[in-house]
């Protein structure tokens, strides 16, 4: 039986999240729902351990920063169905990937940039509901500031996955995760999530721009 | 009043209100070749017709496309178009960056194995000369030929068999090292003829990889050229534990490398040379190296 979990376009069997979207990869499905492997997304694996809130909704805009080749991408743009999703990576040698998935799905726009200039890319890029990051760097959370300054709406949304080790590679993560979410102090944090077992030294902190 | 330019066009803002505009066609192809001339820092037209010349500050405000007639369809096919145009312009000095790099690679790679095989030919003839190998490495047949009396003990026919393997695939290697010194020649005198003359092809190429490019190298004040490929040093240096390197790859040059004295200065002088060379290149290529060599001599001859 496959039921909506919780929030809007998430679905379950009880077993797994789904989501509703044709297929990108050859990725497995049941009944026509995608299956999402929390091992592979961070988003996945916040929501399985059981977050309250899941800013990103059907009518979202949502800038995501480090896409990748695009794996959890899919998933969001699945999510926000009726939304657009900007999504910045700064690798050629995987946005190519990223543009490949980008041409199966009409709400996505693929930018090559580096999300520590923002400038670069805010003629592409209007005020959005979210801004989700995901890029394993020493100075993530000065970059999520830079773009939620520029883009973020007022009671818009973050998501940042904090990592631990790129942060800062001898500190004990708690520590790391303490001063990542001191630094964060000008927002409402709404949520901290542990990540484990899925994917290891990260923390989802989830906020809101007040 | 200031400009601020959008995907889908571009607006005069006088104290927030927009006082004149012009959008751009409603075609994702024509959309996706601005975004490449934004990108690339050109001045679009559209720009050029609403300040007519005048210089106006580029600044931001937020500007709804739905408000004049834009979908996000559109821009999303515009910016898969754009990102596929990225992918298809390979800039011209990336040729040259592999191939020099790949002439440095090669190098250690003849080093090691020449080493290798002067600590195995030692074995039945430890008599032989360092100096001698370059030509005993060519003409290898499993053979001593420059010294035969001074074989120690007979070598099998096995081990001779596997050093002129080792010989050959090092002559194999100089060979594909030398062809790719000739490419570089023929690229360089291309992409940079300014920065080939005055500071030779292989160094002038090793400069360009260095720093990342050739645009880059033009924006790079000469003081960091000069230090290109000391990197290593000048980190032991910041960390206490070295002196302070004087130059990187420009070293290789022969007016510096042979100095007798004055080195730092001498280098000094160069890597001013070749920066301007480099932004000549870069911005013209026109062609002034004759000068700045000549200048080059005359200030370093001052003392
Ligand atoms: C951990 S991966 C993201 C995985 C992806 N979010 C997913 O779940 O499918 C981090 C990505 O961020 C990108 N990245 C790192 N720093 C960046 C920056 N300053 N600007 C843009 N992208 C960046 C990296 O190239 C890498 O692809």
């Amino acid at each position: 039986m496959i039921k909506e979990y919780k929030f809007e376009n998430i679905y379950s069997d009880g077993k797994h999240i789904l989501t509703k979207g044709s297929p990108v990869w050859n990725e497995k499905t049941i009944n026509n729902y995608r299956i999402w492997n929390p091992r592979r997304s961070k988003l996945c694996a916040m929501i399985l351990n059981k977050c309250k809130i899941m800013p990103i909704k059907k009518n979202s805009t949502v800038l995501y920063l480090g896409a990748s080749s695009g794996t959890t991408v899919s998933y969001v743009s699945d999510i926000a169905d009726k939304g657009m999703i900007y999504c910045v990576e700064f690798s050629g040698r995987v946005f190519r990937d990223l543009i490949a998935m980008c041409e199966k799905r009409k709400n996505i726009v693929p930018i090559l940039a580096d999300a520590n200039q923002p400038e670069s890319y805010q003629h592409i890029v209007e005020s959005v509901d979210v801004v989700y990051q995901d890029i394993a760097q020493r100075n993530q959370i000065q970059i999520f500031k830079k773009n939620a300054k520029m883009f973020l709406k007022k009671n818009g949304y973050g998501i940042i996955m904090v990592k631990a080790r790129s942060i800062d590679t001898t500190a004990r993560p708690e520590d790391v995760y303490k001063k990542a979410v001191e630094d964060l102090k000008d927002f409402e944090i709404l949520e901290k999530i542990g990540l484990e077992p899925y994917c290891k030294d990260h923390l989802a902190v989830a906020l809101e721009n007040k | 009043m200031k400009l601020v330019t959008k995907w889908f066009g571009v607006f005069l803002v006088d104290e927030d209100e927009i006082v004149k505009y012009e959008l751009f066609p409603k075609n994702s192809d024509e959309i996706a070749e601005r975004l490449k001339k934004i990108n690339d820092g050109e001045i679009l037209d559209e720009e050029e017709k609403l300040t007519k010349g005048m210089e106006i500050e580029k600044g931001e405000r937020d500007i709804d496309y739905s408000d004049y007639g834009f979908t996000l369809d559109l821009l999303h096919s515009a910016s898969i178009q754009f990102g596929k145009m990225l992918f298809r312009e390979i800039p011209e000095d990336r040729y040259v960056i592999q191939a020099v790099n790949a002439i440095d690679e090669i190098n250690k790679a003849i080093n090691i194995m020449t080493e290798r095989f002067i600590e195995w030919y030692l074995y039945y003839f430890p008599e032989e000369k360092e100096k001698n190998f370059g030509k005993i490495i060519a003409e290898y047949d499993g053979e001593n030929k420059t010294n035969p009396e001074t074989e120690t003990h007979n070598i099998s026919s096995t081990d001779k068999e596997m050093l002129k393997d080792v010989a050959i695939s090092i002559l194999t290697l100089q060979k594909t090292k030398n062809k790719l010194e000739k490419y570089v020649e023929k690229e360089m005198e291309k992409i940079a003829p300014n920065l080939s003359f005055f500071a030779g092809p292989r160094i002038g190429a090793k400069l360009i990889a260095l720093s990342g490019g050739l645009g880059r190298l033009s924006v790079m004040p000469s003081s960091k050229i000069q230090l290109l490929g000391a990197e290593k040093a000048l980190f032991r240096h910041l960390s206490h534990e070295g002196k302070s390197p004087k130059y990187g790859v420009i070293f290789q040059h022969p007016v510096i490398h042979n100095a007798k004295h004055n080195r730092g200065r001498i280098a000094r002088v160069f890597a001013n040379n070749a920066a301007i060379a480099v932004r000549a290149d870069y911005y013209s290529k026109h062609f002034i190296g004759n000068e700045l060599k000549k200048r080059f001599m005359k200030q370093i001859s001052k003392g």
